[in-house]
Protein backbone atom coordinates (compact mmCIF):
# COMPACT_ATOMS: atom_id res chain seq x y z
CA UNK A 1 0.00 0.00 0.00
CA UNK A 2 2.74 2.43 1.05
CA UNK A 3 4.76 1.37 -1.98
CA UNK A 4 1.80 2.11 -4.26
CA UNK A 5 1.33 5.58 -2.79
CA UNK A 6 5.06 6.24 -3.14
CA UNK A 7 4.98 5.08 -6.73
CA UNK A 8 1.99 7.33 -7.46
CA UNK A 9 3.78 10.35 -5.96
CA UNK A 10 6.93 9.67 -7.97
CA UNK A 11 4.90 9.20 -11.14
CA UNK A 12 2.92 12.37 -10.64
CA UNK A 13 6.13 14.31 -9.99
CA UNK A 14 7.68 12.94 -13.17
CA UNK A 15 4.55 13.75 -15.19
CA UNK A 16 4.34 17.27 -13.73
CA UNK A 17 8.06 17.73 -14.37
CA UNK A 18 7.66 16.65 -17.98
CA UNK A 19 4.67 18.92 -18.40
CA UNK A 20 6.49 21.85 -16.80
CA UNK A 21 9.48 21.23 -18.99
CA UNK A 22 7.42 21.35 -22.14
CA UNK A 23 5.23 24.27 -21.08
CA UNK A 24 6.80 27.23 -22.86
CA UNK A 25 5.15 29.73 -20.51
CA UNK A 26 6.81 28.15 -17.45
CA UNK A 27 10.09 27.90 -19.34
CA UNK A 28 9.75 31.58 -20.18
CA UNK A 29 9.20 32.39 -16.51
CA UNK A 30 12.29 30.44 -15.55
CA UNK A 31 14.36 32.17 -18.19
CA UNK A 32 13.05 35.53 -16.97
CA UNK A 33 14.02 34.69 -13.40
CA UNK A 34 17.51 33.66 -14.47
CA UNK A 35 17.78 36.92 -16.49
CA UNK A 36 18.09 35.10 -19.79
CA UNK A 37 15.83 37.55 -21.55
CA UNK A 38 16.39 36.33 -25.11
CA UNK A 39 15.33 32.84 -24.05
CA UNK A 40 12.36 34.24 -22.14
CA UNK A 41 11.24 36.15 -25.22
CA UNK A 42 11.56 32.95 -27.28
CA UNK A 43 9.35 30.92 -24.91
CA UNK A 44 6.74 33.59 -24.42
CA UNK A 45 6.53 33.99 -28.18
CA UNK A 46 5.99 30.24 -28.46
CA UNK A 47 3.18 30.49 -25.92
CA UNK A 48 1.59 33.35 -27.83
CA UNK A 49 1.84 31.49 -31.13
CA UNK A 50 -0.47 28.89 -29.59
CA UNK A 51 -2.78 31.42 -27.97
CA UNK A 52 -2.33 35.07 -28.98
CA UNK A 53 -4.86 36.15 -26.36
CA UNK A 54 -2.77 34.82 -23.44
CA UNK A 55 -2.31 38.11 -21.60
CA UNK A 56 -0.11 36.63 -18.87
CA UNK A 57 2.44 35.53 -21.45
CA UNK A 58 2.18 38.82 -23.31
CA UNK A 59 2.70 40.84 -20.15
CA UNK A 60 5.74 38.75 -19.25
CA UNK A 61 7.03 39.09 -22.80
CA UNK A 62 6.80 42.84 -22.28
CA UNK A 63 8.68 42.50 -18.98
CA UNK A 64 11.44 40.50 -20.71
CA UNK A 65 11.76 43.22 -23.34
CA UNK A 66 11.71 45.92 -20.68
CA UNK A 67 14.48 44.27 -18.67
CA UNK A 68 16.47 43.77 -21.85
CA UNK A 69 16.02 47.50 -22.57
CA UNK A 70 14.04 46.86 -25.74
CA UNK A 71 11.60 49.56 -24.85
CA UNK A 72 9.72 49.86 -28.14
CA UNK A 73 8.95 46.13 -28.07
CA UNK A 74 7.93 46.31 -24.43
CA UNK A 75 5.70 49.29 -25.17
CA UNK A 76 3.88 47.40 -27.94
CA UNK A 77 3.31 44.29 -25.84
CA UNK A 78 2.00 46.18 -22.81
CA UNK A 79 -0.31 48.22 -25.00
CA UNK A 80 -1.68 45.03 -26.53
CA UNK A 81 -2.45 43.63 -23.10
CA UNK A 82 -4.23 46.88 -22.24
CA UNK A 83 -6.20 46.67 -25.51
CA UNK A 84 -7.70 43.37 -24.35
CA UNK A 85 -7.65 43.97 -20.61
CA UNK A 86 -7.78 47.70 -19.86
CA UNK A 87 -8.32 47.13 -16.14
CA UNK A 88 -5.09 45.25 -15.59
CA UNK A 89 -3.27 47.43 -13.05
CA UNK A 90 0.03 45.57 -13.35
CA UNK A 91 0.32 46.29 -17.07
CA UNK A 92 -0.35 49.97 -16.52
CA UNK A 93 2.46 49.95 -13.97
CA UNK A 94 4.80 48.18 -16.40
CA UNK A 95 3.90 50.66 -19.11
CA UNK A 96 4.79 53.48 -16.72
CA UNK A 97 8.26 51.93 -16.41
CA UNK A 98 8.63 51.97 -20.20
CA UNK A 99 7.70 55.63 -20.25
CA UNK A 100 10.22 56.31 -17.51
CA UNK A 101 12.93 54.53 -19.48
CA UNK A 102 12.06 56.60 -22.56
CA UNK A 103 12.12 59.82 -20.54
CA UNK A 104 8.39 60.57 -20.91
CA UNK A 105 7.46 61.81 -17.42
CA UNK A 106 3.94 63.03 -18.19
CA UNK A 107 2.89 59.66 -19.60
CA UNK A 108 4.73 57.87 -16.81
CA UNK A 109 2.80 59.75 -14.13
CA UNK A 110 -0.46 59.15 -15.95
CA UNK A 111 0.16 55.39 -15.99
CA UNK A 112 0.99 55.29 -12.27
CA UNK A 113 -2.25 57.16 -11.69
CA UNK A 114 -4.08 54.60 -13.85
CA UNK A 115 -2.49 51.81 -11.83
CA UNK A 116 -3.65 53.36 -8.57
CA UNK A 117 -7.14 53.99 -9.92
CA UNK A 118 -7.42 50.26 -10.56
CA UNK A 119 -5.48 49.15 -7.50
CA UNK A 120 -5.27 51.86 -4.82
CA UNK A 121 -2.97 49.73 -2.69
CA UNK A 122 -0.31 49.21 -5.38
CA UNK A 123 2.77 49.88 -3.26
CA UNK A 124 5.34 50.25 -6.03
CA UNK A 125 3.05 52.60 -7.95
CA UNK A 126 2.77 54.89 -4.90
CA UNK A 127 6.53 54.78 -4.46
CA UNK A 128 7.38 55.46 -8.09
CA UNK A 129 4.69 58.10 -8.37
CA UNK A 130 6.30 59.84 -5.41
CA UNK A 131 9.67 59.66 -7.16
CA UNK A 132 8.18 60.88 -10.45
CA UNK A 133 6.48 63.85 -8.80
CA UNK A 134 9.71 64.71 -7.07
CA UNK A 135 11.58 64.65 -10.37
CA UNK A 136 9.00 67.09 -11.75
CA UNK A 137 9.47 69.42 -8.80
CA UNK A 138 5.98 68.65 -7.46
CA UNK A 139 7.14 68.21 -3.88
CA UNK A 140 3.68 68.43 -2.31
CA UNK A 141 2.31 65.58 -4.39
CA UNK A 142 5.49 63.57 -3.81
CA UNK A 143 5.11 64.06 -0.04
CA UNK A 144 1.58 62.66 -0.14
CA UNK A 145 2.74 59.50 -1.90
CA UNK A 146 5.70 59.08 0.47
CA UNK A 147 3.48 59.64 3.49
CA UNK A 148 1.16 56.88 2.23
CA UNK A 149 4.17 54.57 1.93
CA UNK A 150 5.26 55.32 5.50
CA UNK A 151 1.78 54.57 6.77
CA UNK A 152 2.12 51.09 5.26
CA UNK A 153 5.78 50.61 5.93
CA UNK A 154 7.13 52.94 8.63
CA UNK A 155 10.71 51.73 8.23
CA UNK A 156 11.07 52.30 4.49
CA UNK A 157 14.50 53.94 4.61
CA UNK A 158 14.46 55.36 1.07
CA UNK A 159 11.17 57.14 1.67
CA UNK A 160 12.13 58.33 5.16
CA UNK A 161 15.25 59.93 3.74
CA UNK A 162 13.47 61.52 0.77
CA UNK A 163 10.65 62.86 2.89
CA UNK A 164 13.19 64.33 5.31
CA UNK A 165 14.85 66.10 2.37
CA UNK A 166 11.52 67.46 1.15
CA UNK A 167 10.68 68.74 4.64
CA UNK A 168 14.14 70.26 4.83
CA UNK A 169 13.64 72.09 1.53
CA UNK A 170 10.32 73.39 2.77
CA UNK A 171 11.71 74.59 6.11
CA UNK A 172 9.82 71.98 8.13
CA UNK A 173 12.96 71.50 10.12
CA UNK A 174 11.66 69.71 13.21
CA UNK A 175 9.90 67.04 11.17
CA UNK A 176 12.97 66.69 8.97
CA UNK A 177 15.20 66.22 12.04
CA UNK A 178 12.91 63.55 13.49
CA UNK A 179 12.86 61.66 10.22
CA UNK A 180 16.63 61.88 9.85
CA UNK A 181 17.13 60.55 13.37
CA UNK A 182 14.77 57.68 12.60
CA UNK A 183 16.63 57.07 9.33
CA UNK A 184 19.99 56.89 11.08
CA UNK A 185 18.68 54.27 13.49
CA UNK A 186 17.64 52.10 10.55
CA UNK A 187 20.61 52.76 8.27
CA UNK A 188 23.56 54.01 10.33
CA UNK A 189 26.46 53.01 8.08
CA UNK A 190 25.73 53.73 4.41
CA UNK A 191 26.95 56.63 2.30
CA UNK A 192 23.45 58.10 2.58
CA UNK A 193 23.78 57.88 6.37
CA UNK A 194 26.78 60.21 6.18
CA UNK A 195 24.71 62.70 4.28
CA UNK A 196 21.85 62.30 6.76
CA UNK A 197 24.27 62.97 9.64
CA UNK A 198 25.54 66.13 7.97
CA UNK A 199 21.99 67.39 7.42
CA UNK A 200 21.10 66.61 11.00
CA UNK A 201 24.21 68.38 12.27
CA UNK A 202 23.39 71.48 10.28
CA UNK A 203 19.81 71.35 11.55
CA UNK A 204 20.87 71.14 15.15
CA UNK A 205 23.72 73.56 14.70
CA UNK A 206 26.25 71.29 16.40
CA UNK A 207 28.00 68.12 15.27
CA UNK A 208 26.13 64.93 16.17
CA UNK A 209 29.30 63.42 17.64
CA UNK A 210 29.55 66.22 20.23
CA UNK A 211 25.98 65.68 21.27
CA UNK A 212 26.62 62.02 21.80
CA UNK B 1 -37.22 84.78 -26.49
CA UNK B 2 -40.65 83.18 -26.27
CA UNK B 3 -40.07 81.42 -29.51
CA UNK B 4 -36.78 79.88 -28.37
CA UNK B 5 -38.34 78.77 -25.07
CA UNK B 6 -41.08 76.98 -26.97
CA UNK B 7 -38.55 75.43 -29.20
CA UNK B 8 -36.66 74.19 -26.19
CA UNK B 9 -39.83 72.68 -24.73
CA UNK B 10 -40.55 70.95 -28.06
CA UNK B 11 -37.12 69.45 -27.94
CA UNK B 12 -37.66 68.16 -24.42
CA UNK B 13 -40.99 66.67 -25.47
CA UNK B 14 -39.25 64.86 -28.29
CA UNK B 15 -36.86 63.32 -25.76
CA UNK B 16 -39.65 62.35 -23.41
CA UNK B 17 -41.42 60.24 -25.96
CA UNK B 18 -38.23 58.64 -27.25
CA UNK B 19 -35.97 58.05 -24.27
CA UNK B 20 -36.49 57.19 -20.60
CA UNK B 21 -35.93 60.23 -18.41
CA UNK B 22 -32.81 58.99 -16.67
CA UNK B 23 -31.00 58.54 -20.02
CA UNK B 24 -32.06 61.85 -21.49
CA UNK B 25 -28.86 63.64 -20.56
CA UNK B 26 -26.73 61.31 -22.64
CA UNK B 27 -28.85 61.59 -25.79
CA UNK B 28 -27.09 64.66 -27.22
CA UNK B 29 -23.73 62.96 -26.71
CA UNK B 30 -24.90 59.78 -28.46
CA UNK B 31 -26.42 61.77 -31.31
CA UNK B 32 -23.20 63.74 -31.73
CA UNK B 33 -21.14 60.56 -31.66
CA UNK B 34 -23.43 58.95 -34.26
CA UNK B 35 -23.23 62.02 -36.43
CA UNK B 36 -19.44 62.22 -36.36
CA UNK B 37 -18.52 58.56 -36.07
CA UNK B 38 -18.57 57.89 -39.84
CA UNK B 39 -16.20 60.84 -40.24
CA UNK B 40 -13.71 59.78 -37.57
CA UNK B 41 -11.05 58.60 -40.09
CA UNK B 42 -11.48 61.99 -41.75
CA UNK B 43 -10.97 63.74 -38.38
CA UNK B 44 -7.77 61.73 -37.81
CA UNK B 45 -6.56 62.72 -41.26
CA UNK B 46 -7.29 66.38 -40.56
CA UNK B 47 -5.33 66.15 -37.29
CA UNK B 48 -2.40 64.45 -39.02
CA UNK B 49 -2.43 67.14 -41.72
CA UNK B 50 -2.45 69.86 -39.07
CA UNK B 51 0.59 68.31 -37.38
CA UNK B 52 2.43 68.01 -40.70
CA UNK B 53 1.58 71.59 -41.61
CA UNK B 54 2.73 72.91 -38.25
CA UNK B 55 5.97 70.96 -38.51
CA UNK B 56 6.62 72.41 -41.96
CA UNK B 57 5.82 75.91 -40.78
CA UNK B 58 8.18 75.54 -37.81
CA UNK B 59 10.93 74.27 -40.07
CA UNK B 60 10.41 77.18 -42.42
CA UNK B 61 10.49 79.75 -39.58
CA UNK B 62 13.64 78.18 -38.20
CA UNK B 63 15.40 78.40 -41.54
CA UNK B 64 14.21 82.02 -42.00
CA UNK B 65 15.58 82.84 -38.56
CA UNK B 66 18.92 81.31 -39.42
CA UNK B 67 19.08 83.36 -42.59
CA UNK B 68 18.12 86.56 -40.76
CA UNK B 69 20.74 85.93 -38.13
CA UNK B 70 23.42 85.63 -40.81
CA UNK B 71 22.12 88.81 -42.41
CA UNK B 72 22.27 90.60 -39.07
CA UNK B 73 25.84 89.50 -38.49
CA UNK B 74 26.83 90.77 -41.94
CA UNK B 75 25.11 94.11 -41.30
CA UNK B 76 26.80 94.44 -37.95
CA UNK B 77 30.16 93.79 -39.45
CA UNK B 78 29.42 96.51 -42.06
CA UNK B 79 28.35 98.79 -39.19
CA UNK B 80 31.69 98.29 -37.55
CA UNK B 81 33.61 99.06 -40.74
CA UNK B 82 31.57 102.16 -41.50
CA UNK B 83 31.97 103.40 -37.98
CA UNK B 84 35.73 103.07 -38.29
CA UNK B 85 35.63 104.99 -41.57
CA UNK B 86 33.62 107.82 -40.02
CA UNK B 87 35.96 108.03 -37.06
CA UNK B 88 38.95 108.15 -39.41
CA UNK B 89 37.36 110.84 -41.59
CA UNK B 90 36.53 112.94 -38.54
CA UNK B 91 40.09 112.76 -37.30
CA UNK B 92 41.37 113.81 -40.72
CA UNK B 93 38.84 116.60 -40.86
CA UNK B 94 40.09 117.92 -37.52
CA UNK B 95 43.67 117.95 -38.74
CA UNK B 96 42.98 119.49 -42.13
CA UNK B 97 39.33 120.49 -42.66
CA UNK B 98 38.09 120.47 -46.23
CA UNK B 99 34.81 120.73 -48.06
CA UNK B 100 35.34 117.36 -49.70
CA UNK B 101 35.98 115.65 -46.36
CA UNK B 102 32.79 117.17 -44.93
CA UNK B 103 30.82 115.82 -47.87
CA UNK B 104 32.33 112.37 -47.35
CA UNK B 105 31.53 112.47 -43.64
CA UNK B 106 27.97 113.53 -44.39
CA UNK B 107 27.54 110.70 -46.92
CA UNK B 108 29.02 108.13 -44.56
CA UNK B 109 26.69 109.26 -41.79
CA UNK B 110 23.72 108.84 -44.10
CA UNK B 111 24.93 105.34 -44.97
CA UNK B 112 25.34 104.66 -41.29
CA UNK B 113 21.81 105.75 -40.54
CA UNK B 114 20.46 103.55 -43.34
CA UNK B 115 22.48 100.68 -41.98
CA UNK B 116 21.03 101.16 -38.53
CA UNK B 117 17.57 101.13 -40.04
CA UNK B 118 18.32 97.87 -41.81
CA UNK B 119 19.68 96.28 -38.62
CA UNK B 120 16.62 97.38 -36.73
CA UNK B 121 14.37 95.94 -39.41
CA UNK B 122 16.17 92.60 -39.26
CA UNK B 123 15.97 92.58 -35.46
CA UNK B 124 12.26 93.35 -35.58
CA UNK B 125 11.69 90.54 -38.08
CA UNK B 126 13.71 88.17 -35.89
CA UNK B 127 11.68 89.12 -32.85
CA UNK B 128 8.41 88.57 -34.72
CA UNK B 129 9.58 85.22 -36.04
CA UNK B 130 10.70 84.09 -32.57
CA UNK B 131 7.22 84.93 -31.29
CA UNK B 132 5.62 83.05 -34.18
CA UNK B 133 7.87 80.08 -33.46
CA UNK B 134 6.79 79.98 -29.81
CA UNK B 135 3.12 80.08 -30.82
CA UNK B 136 3.53 77.38 -33.48
CA UNK B 137 5.45 75.14 -31.11
CA UNK B 138 2.78 75.44 -28.49
CA UNK B 139 0.07 74.68 -31.09
CA UNK B 140 2.03 71.66 -32.29
CA UNK B 141 2.33 70.47 -28.71
CA UNK B 142 -1.42 70.69 -28.26
CA UNK B 143 -2.09 68.93 -31.57
CA UNK B 144 0.39 66.18 -30.70
CA UNK B 145 -1.09 65.70 -27.26
CA UNK B 146 -4.52 65.16 -28.84
CA UNK B 147 -3.13 62.96 -31.59
CA UNK B 148 -1.21 60.67 -29.19
CA UNK B 149 -4.40 59.48 -27.50
CA UNK B 150 -6.10 58.98 -30.88
CA UNK B 151 -3.11 57.08 -32.26
CA UNK B 152 -3.05 54.62 -29.36
CA UNK B 153 -6.81 54.06 -29.78
CA UNK B 154 -6.32 53.36 -33.49
CA UNK B 155 -3.57 50.86 -32.68
CA UNK B 156 -5.72 49.16 -30.06
CA UNK B 157 -8.65 48.86 -32.48
CA UNK B 158 -6.37 47.35 -35.10
CA UNK B 159 -5.02 44.88 -32.59
CA UNK B 160 -8.51 43.90 -31.44
CA UNK B 161 -9.47 43.29 -35.07
CA UNK B 162 -6.50 40.91 -35.38
CA UNK B 163 -4.41 43.23 -37.56
CA UNK B 164 -1.32 42.86 -35.40
CA UNK B 165 1.26 44.04 -37.91
CA UNK B 166 -0.66 47.24 -38.62
CA UNK B 167 -1.25 47.67 -34.87
CA UNK B 168 2.50 47.38 -34.22
CA UNK B 169 3.18 50.17 -36.69
CA UNK B 170 0.45 52.33 -35.19
CA UNK B 171 1.78 51.77 -31.65
CA UNK B 172 5.27 52.80 -32.69
CA UNK B 173 3.89 55.89 -34.39
CA UNK B 174 2.16 56.70 -31.11
CA UNK B 175 5.41 56.33 -29.20
CA UNK B 176 7.16 58.51 -31.78
CA UNK B 177 4.53 61.21 -31.29
CA UNK B 178 5.06 61.05 -27.52
CA UNK B 179 8.77 61.60 -28.05
CA UNK B 180 8.13 64.51 -30.41
CA UNK B 181 5.91 65.99 -27.72
CA UNK B 182 8.69 65.60 -25.19
CA UNK B 183 11.20 67.31 -27.49
CA UNK B 184 8.81 70.22 -27.87
CA UNK B 185 8.52 70.49 -24.09
CA UNK B 186 12.25 71.12 -23.85
CA UNK B 187 13.36 74.72 -23.73
CA UNK B 188 14.75 75.51 -27.15
CA UNK B 189 17.04 78.44 -27.55
CA UNK B 190 18.62 80.06 -30.54
CA UNK B 191 22.08 78.53 -30.36
CA UNK B 192 23.64 81.24 -32.52
CA UNK B 193 25.70 83.61 -30.46
CA UNK B 194 24.20 87.00 -29.77
CA UNK B 195 25.15 89.84 -32.10
CA UNK B 196 28.31 91.48 -30.83
CA UNK B 197 28.02 94.76 -29.08
CA UNK B 198 29.41 97.68 -31.03
CA UNK B 199 29.56 100.91 -29.14
CA UNK B 200 29.98 102.99 -32.24
CA UNK B 201 26.70 104.69 -32.58
CA UNK B 202 27.84 108.02 -33.96
CA UNK B 203 25.58 111.01 -33.90
CA UNK B 204 25.66 113.54 -36.69
CA UNK B 205 27.13 116.94 -35.79
CA UNK B 206 24.39 119.29 -34.61
CA UNK B 207 25.24 122.00 -37.09
CA UNK B 208 24.71 119.66 -40.03
CA UNK B 209 21.72 117.77 -38.73
CA UNK B 210 18.30 118.81 -39.85
CA UNK B 211 15.50 118.53 -37.31
CA UNK B 212 13.72 115.90 -39.44
CA UNK B 213 16.86 113.75 -39.45
CA UNK B 214 17.19 114.11 -35.71
CA UNK B 215 13.61 113.08 -35.06
CA UNK B 216 14.00 110.09 -37.36
CA UNK B 217 17.17 108.99 -35.62
CA UNK B 218 15.63 109.52 -32.19
CA UNK B 219 12.64 107.35 -33.09
CA UNK B 220 14.97 104.71 -34.43
CA UNK B 221 17.04 104.64 -31.27
CA UNK B 222 14.02 104.51 -28.97
CA UNK B 223 12.36 101.75 -30.99
CA UNK B 224 15.56 99.76 -30.99
CA UNK B 225 15.99 100.23 -27.25
CA UNK B 226 12.44 99.04 -26.70
CA UNK B 227 13.09 95.97 -28.82
CA UNK B 228 16.22 95.22 -26.83
CA UNK B 229 14.25 95.56 -23.59
CA UNK B 230 11.73 93.03 -24.92
CA UNK B 231 14.54 90.65 -25.83
CA UNK B 232 16.06 91.04 -22.37
CA UNK B 233 12.78 90.21 -20.68
CA UNK B 234 12.16 87.22 -22.99
CA UNK B 235 15.64 85.84 -22.37
CA UNK B 236 15.41 86.50 -18.65
CA UNK B 237 12.28 84.36 -18.53
CA UNK B 238 14.01 81.55 -20.45
CA UNK B 239 17.02 81.91 -18.15
CA UNK B 240 14.79 81.45 -15.10
CA UNK B 241 13.19 78.34 -16.57
CA UNK B 242 16.58 76.85 -17.41
CA UNK B 243 17.87 77.53 -13.90
CA UNK B 244 14.76 75.91 -12.45
CA UNK B 245 15.29 72.79 -14.61
CA UNK B 246 18.92 72.60 -13.57
CA UNK B 247 17.97 72.98 -9.93
CA UNK B 248 15.57 70.07 -10.30
CA UNK B 249 18.23 67.87 -11.88
CA UNK B 250 20.72 68.75 -9.17
CA UNK B 251 18.10 67.98 -6.57
CA UNK B 252 17.45 64.52 -8.04
CA UNK B 253 20.92 63.38 -7.09
CA UNK B 254 20.19 64.20 -3.47
CA UNK B 255 17.25 61.79 -3.21
CA UNK B 256 17.20 58.02 -2.94
CA UNK B 257 15.73 55.77 -5.61
CA UNK B 258 14.40 58.57 -7.79
CA UNK B 259 16.77 58.03 -10.66
CA UNK B 260 16.70 54.24 -10.65
CA UNK B 261 12.97 53.79 -10.14
CA UNK B 262 11.94 50.41 -11.48
CA UNK B 263 15.04 49.93 -13.57
CA UNK B 264 17.61 47.20 -13.07
CA UNK B 265 20.47 49.60 -13.68
CA UNK B 266 20.52 53.32 -13.12
CA UNK B 267 23.86 54.05 -14.77
CA UNK B 268 22.24 54.85 -18.10
CA UNK B 269 19.82 57.29 -16.50
CA UNK B 270 22.62 58.87 -14.48
CA UNK B 271 24.52 59.44 -17.72
CA UNK B 272 21.43 60.92 -19.35
CA UNK B 273 20.90 63.24 -16.42
CA UNK B 274 24.54 64.26 -16.58
CA UNK B 275 24.15 65.03 -20.30
CA UNK B 276 20.93 66.97 -19.70
CA UNK B 277 22.67 68.94 -16.99
CA UNK B 278 25.58 69.82 -19.28
CA UNK B 279 23.14 70.83 -21.99
CA UNK B 280 21.29 73.07 -19.55
CA UNK B 281 24.54 74.64 -18.36
CA UNK B 282 25.53 75.40 -21.96
CA UNK B 283 22.13 76.95 -22.66
CA UNK B 284 22.29 78.99 -19.46
CA UNK B 285 25.72 80.30 -20.52
CA UNK B 286 24.48 81.33 -23.97
CA UNK B 287 21.37 82.99 -22.58
CA UNK B 288 23.30 84.86 -19.88
CA UNK B 289 25.63 86.17 -22.56
CA UNK B 290 22.71 87.30 -24.69
CA UNK B 291 21.04 89.01 -21.75
CA UNK B 292 24.22 90.94 -20.97
CA UNK B 293 24.72 91.99 -24.57
CA UNK B 294 21.11 93.05 -25.08
CA UNK B 295 21.10 94.91 -21.76
CA UNK B 296 24.25 96.79 -22.75
CA UNK B 297 22.81 97.56 -26.15
CA UNK B 298 19.59 98.82 -24.65
CA UNK B 299 21.53 101.01 -22.23
CA UNK B 300 23.67 102.41 -24.99
CA UNK B 301 20.71 103.12 -27.27
CA UNK B 302 18.80 104.86 -24.49
CA UNK B 303 21.83 106.94 -23.64
CA UNK B 304 22.26 108.02 -27.25
CA UNK B 305 18.56 108.79 -27.55
CA UNK B 306 18.83 111.04 -24.50
CA UNK B 307 21.83 112.84 -26.02
CA UNK B 308 19.90 113.29 -29.20
CA UNK B 309 16.94 114.74 -27.35
CA UNK B 310 19.26 117.24 -25.68
CA UNK B 311 20.71 118.08 -29.07
CA UNK B 312 17.28 118.63 -30.54
CA UNK B 313 16.42 121.02 -27.74
CA UNK B 314 19.69 122.83 -28.50
CA UNK B 315 20.62 122.72 -24.84
CA UNK B 316 23.82 120.81 -25.25
CA UNK B 317 26.68 120.45 -27.67
CA UNK B 318 27.28 117.20 -29.53
CA UNK B 319 29.14 114.89 -27.19
CA UNK B 320 30.43 111.53 -28.18
CA UNK B 321 31.09 109.07 -25.30
CA UNK B 322 34.85 109.27 -25.84
CA UNK B 323 34.74 113.04 -25.46
CA UNK B 324 32.61 112.63 -22.38
CA UNK B 325 35.35 110.56 -20.80
CA UNK B 326 38.00 113.12 -21.78
CA UNK B 327 36.13 115.82 -19.91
Amino acid sequence: MVQRIGLKIVLSLVITGCFMRSDPYELGNRALESKDYAKAVYYYRLTLDKDPSDNRARNNLGVAYLRNREYEQAFKEFQKVIALDPNNSKVHFNLALVYYARGLPEQEIQEYQNTLRLDPEHFAAHLNLGHAYLAQGQDDLASKEYEWILEQEPNHTQVIYNLAMIYLNHKREQEAALLLEHYLKLDPNSAWADKAKRHLESLKGTPTRNQQ
Amino acid sequence: MAFSANKHRDLQFFYLIQVPKKFQHIVPGILLFMAFWPFSPLIHQVMADEIDNLRQEIQSIESQLKQLHQEEMALQSREKQLSETIRHLKEESKKSPSFLLNIRIEASLRDFRDLLLSIKEVETQEHELEEQLTTKRSRLREALSQRIGEQVKIAQDLYRKGQEKEADEAYLQGLGLMEDYKKLSKIEINEESAPHLIDTLELPPLSQAESEQLTELLDLLLDDAELMAKEVSRYTEIHQRLLQEKRLLDQLMGFQGVIERGQPSSSQRVQEIHRDRQDLERKIRIISQKITIYQEREKMLTQRARQLQEMAKGKKQVISPEKDKER
